[in-house]
């Protein structure tokens, strides 16, 4: 791939590929971890990804980082034994004196309880939300990427959607992470 | 095809992004006009797709893009150290394999067994097979050039793999070709 290329979809694509990061990981340092390396592997491609498929190879690679992201985000807390995912966060975040990268955005209260509410799902349920009403991915779509039947994916969101409902009633945490946990 | 309440909870989402074949649609529209419950769920399924779809569009800080280049161009000028290093050795390789074969009167026959008549004393190989071979190497070497500078692989290894004594030997066949005189 000509160097040129590839800083142009770099310039075209990486808002699309660090926002997914961003509102998937929910933190800053790793969003842009996640984009750099989902560029990286896309330019060890040498072009390989036909230019109609960039946005959606770029949302599959990102989505598996972020994926990957978690589950060493979940082995890291079980190492440290930290039983609350929210301490760790919060942990994570006085450590990096981060501040809350959606601050700043234009979310109004629901969008920014969804947000919110979203972090308590599993990984995967999570990025399958994204990529459903985010992205607006057809269902048959996301089942064939994650290699499932249309009816699992189905499933998955509607009960994805009952404990959005829960988290959001318990504030963006509690109920729905305890429903989910374990299958993350 | 009829449907109940679970069934529908579980088709909203496709219905409500206007999937679905025909047939299972029209059986949704029909429960839903029966059913107020799973109404209000269509409601709250389509407010929660309008909050979702209208996520803004965050802007990724251009540190991110200056990292990612900066890596390209590091893997690249690795990549192209490597190539020298490796253009050195198919060249070193190649010119002690030329040394060798074009050494007059060199390589020669195997020793007649003791009793047997002389046999003449013949080039192993001829100009024709050596050309072959030293265009062979080159075409390898500028391959190998390209893979490295287009690919970002870094070592020889991963290249040529178990090819390398073959690109240095190039097409030349073995000595002890039976077919041939000697």
């Amino acid at each position: 791939m000509k160097h040129s290329t590839f800083t142009e979809l770099l310039e075209s694509h990486r808002d699309r590929v660090y926002t997914q990061a961003l509102y998937s990981l929910r933190e800053r340092r790793d969003a842009e971890d996640v984009t750099q390396e989902a560029f990286l592997r896309l330019w060890r491609q040498g072009g390989e990804v036909p230019a109609d498929k960039v946005a959606p190879w770029l949302a599959h690679v990102t989505r598996n980082l972020c994926i990957d992201q978690c589950r060493r985000r979940a082995a890291a807390r079980r190492h440290l034994g930290v039983a609350d995912p929210d301490a760790m966060d919060s942990l994570a975040s006085t450590a990096g004196a981060d501040d809350d990268p959606l601050r700043n955005l234009d979310l109004d209260d629901r969008q920014r309880q969804l947000v919110d509410a979203l972090q308590t799902l599993p990984a995967e349920t999570r990025s399958v939300m994204l990529m459903h009403y985010y992205e607006g991915r057809k269902l048959a779509d996301i089942a064939v990427a994650l290699g499932k039947s249309v009816s699992a994916v189905k499933v998955q969101v509607h009960r994805a959607r009952h404990s959005l409902r829960l988290a959001i009633r318990a504030g963006g945490a509690g109920e729905a992470t305890a429903e989910h946990r374990g299958t993350a | 095809m009829k449907i109940d309440c679970p069934a529908c909870a579980v088709e909203l989402a496709a219905y409500a992004a206007g999937d679905g074949d025909s047939e299972s649609r029209s059986a949704m529209t029909t429960h839903l006009a029966e059913c107020p419950a799973c109404r209000r769920e269509l409601e709250r399924e389509v407010e929660l797709r309008t909050a979702l779809a209208g996520l803004p569009l965050v802007t990724c800080p251009t540190a991110v893009s200056r990292r990612v280049l900066d890596a390209i161009e590091q893997r690249r000028s690795t990549g192209r150290r490597r190539l020298w290093y490796a253009g050195a050795g198919a060249l070193a390789a190649a010119a002690l394999a030329g040394a060798l074969l074009l050494r007059p009167g060199a390589p020669v026959a195997p020793p007649a067994a003791p009793g047997s008549a002389n046999v003449a004393v013949v080039p192993a190989y001829s100009e024709a097979e050596i050309a072959a071979a030293r265009r062979d190497l080159i075409r390898t070497v500028t391959l190998t050039a390209r893979i490295l500078d287009r690919t970002g692989r870094n070592t020889l290894a991963e290249v040529f793999s178990e090819r390398l004594p073959a690109a240095v030997a190039g097409s030349l066949r073995p000595l002890g070709d039976p077919t041939r005189g000697g």
